[in-house]
C-alpha cells in the first residue's frame, strides 16, 4: 500500500482504521502508529522501518529511531528538505506499507541581481573584478554556467572568467566576486600570448547573468540581468593620490568629507581601505565608484585631520596604490613599503 | 583502460604521513562540539588528526579522529554516484550535495569527504567517513577533541554590520609541524599562502606570505597560490604551486617566512583556458612523478625527477618545462589524492554523475 501526502498539508492524516498502522510525517520527523513496538528487532529499527528521498531507493536517509508513546518514530539526522520522502514501515508478516511526503510547494521567484559592480559602461581591457550583487542568498556550485560575457555580435567570449568551483562569495551568498583570468591580464603568459586580453578596447560587449541560476532556497531568478559595456584603453597605471580630489566639511556641520577619484576604484576595497582616524561615520560610494562620501555620525571639529588610505586599495584592473597590477621591472621605480598612506586635511 | 603493467609498492612522497609526535599531537586541544560555519578542503596531520577548512567560518578545525588502525594498502574503491549516494543518506535531493573535498587517513586509508548539505547560505557542512566495507558514515562534530586556528579577516568596513569579505580556502596541507594553507580573497587579489605551526598555539596563528610571479623575467605579480603540493628536491623541502595565471613553480619551503618576498621558479607552462585542480606527488619504478587533476587538460602525469635541473623558464610562446603527458583514459576528474602506495583516490564527475574509485598510479 502507498499513499502520497503533501508535508505541509496532511500531517496528521491516518492510512485506515485506527488498528491499521500508519505512517505521519510530524515535526520534521516521520512516526508509524497503530501497531505494537515492544522490544526492537534484533536487526535494528532500520530492518522494519526506513525513509528514503523518494527518487533514491537503496539507501535510507540518516537517522535514529526511538520508541514515544507508543509508536515508532524516526528522527532524520537532519532536518526535513523540499524534498519529496518515501517512508516504509515493513514488520514481519505484514505486507510493506509506504507513504510519500510531497513537499510544500516551493516559493514563487523573487530573487535578482540588484547590481554589478564595477558600474561604469567602459571598462578597461585588463579589468580584473566583477561583483555581482544579489536581493537575496544564492546557491553556490552553479556561478558559472550562468554568466556569460558575448560580444557584440552575441557570441560568448570563451574562458573569460578564472572559474574558480569554491566560488568567491561571501559570507552570506550574496555577493559574487568574478575574476577576469589573470593568465590573460598578465602580461608575458601562454594564455594572454594565445588568447589575448578578455575584452579588448572598442568593442562592446554584454554580460548576462541567465534567469536559470537558483538563489539559496533552490528556486530561480526572477528575472536574468544585462550588462552591457564597452571596453576601454589598458589601464596599468597606478590610482595616484595626489591626483584625488578633497572637499573638505565645514566645522560644526556632518557635511560629508568628499574624495573623488581620477578613475572607478574597486566597489568592496574601497568601501574599507579609505577612512579618518579619530572619527566614525558612514561611507557610501557614488558616480560609478569615482567618489567616497564620509557622512560622521557627529559634527565635524575645526581643525587639521588625515585620511588615511590602505596602499592594498586596488582600482577596477587591480592596480594598487603603491604596486600596479602587472609590474614591469625594467621601467617601474621602487614602492613605497608603507602599508598606508596619510592625506591631510582642513576643516574650517 | 589504465595501463595493466604497472606495478605497485612504490615508496609514494606522503608528507602527511602520520609522525611520532606521541602526545604532543593533541596539545592545546579540548573535547568538545564544533561549530563549523563550513566544511572545505581536508588534509591530514600526524596520527589521524584530521584539518577541515571553514572558509565562512574563517577557522581552520583540528580533529582528532581517533582513526588510527593502521592499514598498509587500502582495498578497490568503486563507489558510482557517490554524491546521489551521499544525498540521498543525507535526506536531500542530489543537486542539493556539494562534495567539496576527498582525503585518505594516510594511516587507516579510510576516505574522508567534506560535504556540503545544501548549496545555500544555511547548508549545512558534514564530514563523512567511507570504511574499507564501503560503508559511509558521519564524522561526529560533538564532543570529539579538536583545536582551532583563526584566519585574520580584514575590519568590517561598517562596524557591527556584515563584513562581506572572505578568504576562500583551496588547498591546505600537513608539512612537518605546519599547516600550509592557500586561499584566494573576495576583495583584494594578493597572494595567501599561510602557514600555521601545529599543534595550533593560542596566539600566533601563523602568517601570510607574499608571493609573486615573474614572466619574461619583466613583468611580476602578486599571485595568489591556489592549488599545491609538498615535494623533496635535493633532499630539501619545497611546494610545488600552481597560481591562479596558470604556470607551475617551486617554492622552498624555508621561503616561506613572513617579510620575505617570495618568487616562485617557474617550472612549466600548462597552456591557455587550464586550471590546475588537484595533485599529488608519488614515486615510481624510482622515479618521482607530480599527477596533477585539470580543468580543461584532465590529468597530466609530469616527470619530477630532479627538478632542480630546470632552467626557469623566463620567456615561452608555448606550453612548455617539465616534461608531461596526458592520462587520456581519466575525464572529468574534480579530486585527486593519495591512496596507498601504489594508487591514487580520483572524485570524477560525468554530467552531474560523480564517482569515487581507486586507481593505479600511472
Amino acid at each position: 500500500m502507498i499513499v502520497r501526502f503533501c508535508a505541509a498539508a496532511a500531517l496528521t492524516v491516518f492510512l485506515a482504521a485506527a488498528q491499521t498502522p500508519s505512517i505521519h510525517l510530524d515535526n520534521g520527523s516521520f512516526r508509524v502508529a497503530g501497531a505494537p513496538f515492544d522490544a526492537e528487532p534484533a536487526a535494528g529499527w532500520s530492518s522494519v522501518f526506513r525513509v528514503y528521498v523518494s527518487s533514491a531507493d537503496s539507501q535510507p536517509v540518516m537517522g535514529s529511531y526511538a520508541v514515544e508513546n507508543g509508536d515508532l518514530v524516526f528522527h532524520p539526522r537532519f532536518p526535513i528538505a523540499r524534498v519529496a520522502y518515501r517512508a516504509v514501515f515493513a514488520p514481519p508478516g505484514i505486507g510493506p506499507i509506504a507513504a510519500i511526503f510531497d513537499p510544500p510547494p516551493g516559493p514563487k521567484p523573487s530573487t535578482r541581481v540588484e547590481q554589478i559592480y564595477p558600474t561604469a559602461d567602459v571598462l578597461p581591457a585588463n579589468a580584473l573584478k566583477l561583483y555581482i550583487c544579489f536581493s537575496a542568498p544564492m546557491s553556490r556550485g552553479e556561478a558559472w554556467s550562468h554568466i556569460h560575457l558575448l560580444d557584440s555580435e552575441g557570441r560568448q567570449v570563451k574562458l573569460a572568467f578564472l572559474e574558480i568551483e569554491q566560488e568567491l562569495w561571501d559570507p552570506d551568498n550574496r555577493r559574487l566576486t568574478v575574476l577576469f583570468d589573470p593568465g590573460r591580464i598578465k602580461r608575458g603568459l601562454v594564455p594572454a600570448l594565445q588568447d589575448g586580453l578578455p575584452i579588448r578596447e572598442g568593442q562592446t560587449y554584454t554580460l548576462v547573468v541567465d534567469i536559470g541560476w537558483h538563489d539559496g532556497q533552490g528556486v530561480p531568478l526572477a528575472e536574468g540581468f544585462r550588462k552591457t559595456f564597452r571596453g576601454g584603453p589598458v589601464d596599468r597605471d597606478l590610482p595616484e593620490p595626489r591626483l584625488w580630489r578633497i572637499q573638505p566639511p565645514l566645522g560644526g556641520t556632518t557635511d560629508p568629507l568628499v574624495v573623488d577619484f581620477p578613475k572607478p576604484m574597486d566597489y568592496a576595497l574601497v568601501q574599507r581601505m579609505i577612512h579618518v582616524p579619530g572619527v566614525d561615520g558612514a561611507v557610501t560610494i557614488s558616480r560609478n565608484e569615482t567618489e567616497w562620501r564620509f557622512t560622521p555620525a557627529t559634527p565635524w571639529k575645526p581643525g587639521s585631520w588625515t585620511i588615511v588610505a590602505d596602499n592594498a586599495l586596488e582600482d577596477v584592473s587591480g592596480n594598487r596604490l603603491n604596486r600596479a597590477f602587472d609590474v614591469d621591472l625594467k621601467t617601474a621605480s621602487a614602492a613605497p613599503s608603507s602599508k598606508e598612506l596619510v592625506i591631510p586635511f582642513t576643516v574650517r | 583502460m589504465l595501463p595493466t603493467t604497472l606495478t605497485r609498492g612504490a615508496a609514494a612522497l606522503c608528507f602527511t604521513a602520520a609522525l611520532a609526535f606521541g602526545a604532543s599531537t593533541t596539545t592545546g586541544f579540548t573535547t568538545g562540539n564544533l561549530q563549523l560555519k563550513s566544511a572545505g578542503p581536508l588534509a591530514f596531520g600526524p596520527d589521524g588528526i584530521l584539518f577541515i577548512g571553514d572558509s565562512v567560518a574563517a577557522n581552520i578545525v583540528a580533529v582528532d579522529t581517533r582513526d588510527t588502525k593502521p592499514t598498509a594498502s587500502a582495498g578497490a574503491i568503486d563507489v558510482r554516484g557517490v554524491n546521489q549516494k551521499v544525498a540521498a543518506l543525507l535526506g536531500v535531493a542530489p543537486g542539493d550535495v556539494i562534495i567539496n573535498d576527498v582525503k585518505v587517513n594516510p594511516i587507516s586509508k579510510n576516505v574522508y569527504l567534506s560535504v556540503s548539505r545544501g548549496r545555500g547560505p544555511d547548508a549545512i557542512p558534514v564530514v563523512l567517513r567511507l570504511d574499507a566495507a564501503g560503508k559511509i558514515t558521519e564524522v561526529p562534530f560533538d564532543n570529539v577533541p579538536h583545536s582551532v586556528a583563526a584566519i585574520p579577516n580584514a575590519p568590517n568596513a561598517v562596524p557591527g554590520g556584515r563584513n562581506p569579505r572572505l578568504d576562500t580556502i583551496t588547498q591546505m596541507a600537513y608539512v612537518d609541524g605546519r599547516l600550509l594553507v592557500a586561499g584566494l580573497s573576495n576583495e583584494e587579489f594578493s597572494s595567501n599562502l599561510r602557514t600555521i605551526p601545529f599543534p595550533f598555539q593560542s596566539v600566533a596563528n601563523g602568517a601570510s606570505v607574499e608571493i609573486f610571479h615573474g614572466s619574461h623575467g619583466r613583468f611580476e605579480t602578486n599571485s595568489p597560490v591556489r592549488t599545491f603540493v609538498p615535494y623533496t628536491i635535493q633532499n630539501r623541502p619545497y611546494i610545488v604551486a600552481a597560481y591562479t595565471c596558470t604556470p607551475l613553480v617551486t617554492i622552498p619551503m624555508s621561503d616561506l617566512k613572513p617579510g620575505v618576498k617570495v618568487k616562485g621558479t617557474t617550472i612549466a607552462e600548462l597552456g591557455a583556458g587550464n586550471r590546475p585542480l588537484d595533485m599529488i606527488a608519488y614515486k615510481k619504478d624510482g622515479h618521482d612523478f607530480i599527477l596533477m587533476a585539470n580543468s580543461a587538460h584532465g590529468v597530466l602525469k609530469l616527470s619530477a625527477d630532479h627538478l632542480e635541473t630546470y632552467k626557469p623558464i623566463l620567456a615561452q610562446t608555448e606550453p612548455a618545462g617539465v616534461p608531461f603527458e596526458h592520462i587520456r583514459d581519466l575525464a572529468g576528474v574534480k579530486h585527486l589524492t593519495s591512496l596507498d602506495n601504489g594508487n591514487a583516490l580520483i572524485l570524477s564527475d560525468n554530467n552531474g554523475t560523480q564517482d569515487l574509485r581507486s586507481i593505479p598510479l600511472p
